[in-house]
């Protein structure tokens, strides 16, 4: 026996989707203050705090890619499009958070981040472009 | 990836100094976000279960451990999943509660495959906080005394602490950490060059 794709898949899907790009809002931000913080402090050294920041930059996109490889081959995309809408969102929201999220994700791998100013300077331009989502109550 | 990867649970980001140690950062989420959730170091984290609450507990302690998660018995079972390459590894943990007596458990998982008991089924708390050899110390203790578990091999790219739940009692954890056997993995001088960041001009 097989299980079916119900509406109770599918609706899954669209909130891990929701989820992973509005978390992803969150946690560019609440990085970024924390990599601030250990520049600020100037610990750890450079070399390590790029990294941190540059395998976020990573898996933000890494996080991202599943998405579009989700969209692009799976055969229950359209479905997912129209839960999505049926729920009341709006599908070119979702593009376009995924494109000025992607956008962040990529600036982050190609910054320069070879002192301690540099990464002040990049993570200032991150929380300036992204601001923690709107929440009930803080999480970030 | 970078490790090692500490993870401080608490409900406050600024609570106690805010600061979390180099390789550690806080948690203050709710819910499953294993998949979704990225540390300052750059690690895919989170709970993969539902069900989890986090609680501010004492500002007097090591930031570690000022905070906690629980989750519910009896008959549960709660995942915190960190994502790692395939290799050895070691881990810590604090499984503790600052502020109350509660119950304690932890144990190791290669994704489903169970590896070690970290710490057995047992009251935790105020002055009683359990390593990851079950080695009970005190709060003041467990900063410099605390050890390092035996080295696991890990393959299926994520390391799981897994919370068996079993009494009808509140189970807390404080803090997990996990290390590459050797030292943790090598920090690598990113790929530099770039001028300004791209694209930051976005609003959203």
């Amino acid at each position: 026996m097989t299980i079916s794709q119900t509406t109770f898949h599918t609706l899954r899907v669209v909130q891990q989707i929701m989820g992973r790009l509005v978390q992803m809002q969150a946690d560019m931000n609440g990085n970024a203050r924390t990599w601030i913080a250990m520049a600020n402090a100037q610990n750890p050294d450079v070399a390590t705090l790029a990294k941190f920041m540059t395998d976020s930059g990573t898996e933000y996109n890494r996080k991202l890619a599943e998405i579009l490889t989700y969209k692009n081959t799976n055969p229950n995309w359209p479905a997912v499009v129209a839960m999505f809408t049926a729920m009341g969102g709006v599908p070119a929201d979702a593009v376009t958070l995924y494109t000025q999220l992607k956008a962040i994700a990529d600036g982050i791998g190609s910054a320069q981040l070879t002192s301690y100013a540099q990464i002040i300077t990049a993570c200032n331009q991150i929380t300036a472009a992204v601001q923690m989502p709107d929440s009930v109550w803080f999480e970030g | 990836m970078s490790l090692p990867q500490g993870i401080d649970f608490r409900q406050t980001q600024a609570y106690g100094t805010g600061t979390d140690p180099t390789n550690c950062d806080y948690y203050i989420l709710t819910g499953v976000q294993y998949g979704s959730h990225t540390t300052a170091q750059g690690n895919n984290a989170g709970w993969m279960d539902a069900g989890n609450a986090c609680r501010d507990r004492g500002t007097l302690l090591d930031q570690r451990i000022m905070g906690m998660n629980f989750v519910g018995g009896p008959t549960a079972v709660y995942r915190f999943g960190i994502d790692v390459p395939s290799g050895s590894y070691k881990v810590r943990c604090a499984v503790y509660d600052a502020a109350s007596t509660n119950q304690g458990q932890l144990d190791l998982y290669d994704s489903t495959t169970f590896l070690v008991n970290l710490v057995s089924d047992q009251v935790v708390g105020l002055t009683v906080c359990v390593d990851a050899t079950n080695t009970s110390y005190t709060p003041a203790a467990w900063p410099g005394s605390n050890s390092l578990s035996a080295s696991q091999s890990i393959t299926s790219g994520t390391a799981i602490f897994r919370i068996n739940a079993a009494n009808n009692a509140n189970y807390v954890l404080a803090h997990v950490w996990i290390e590459a056997v050797g030292g943790g993995a090598a920090v690598f001088m990113p790929a530099v060059g770039g001028s300004a960041l791209p694209n930051m001009d976005v609003t959203l």
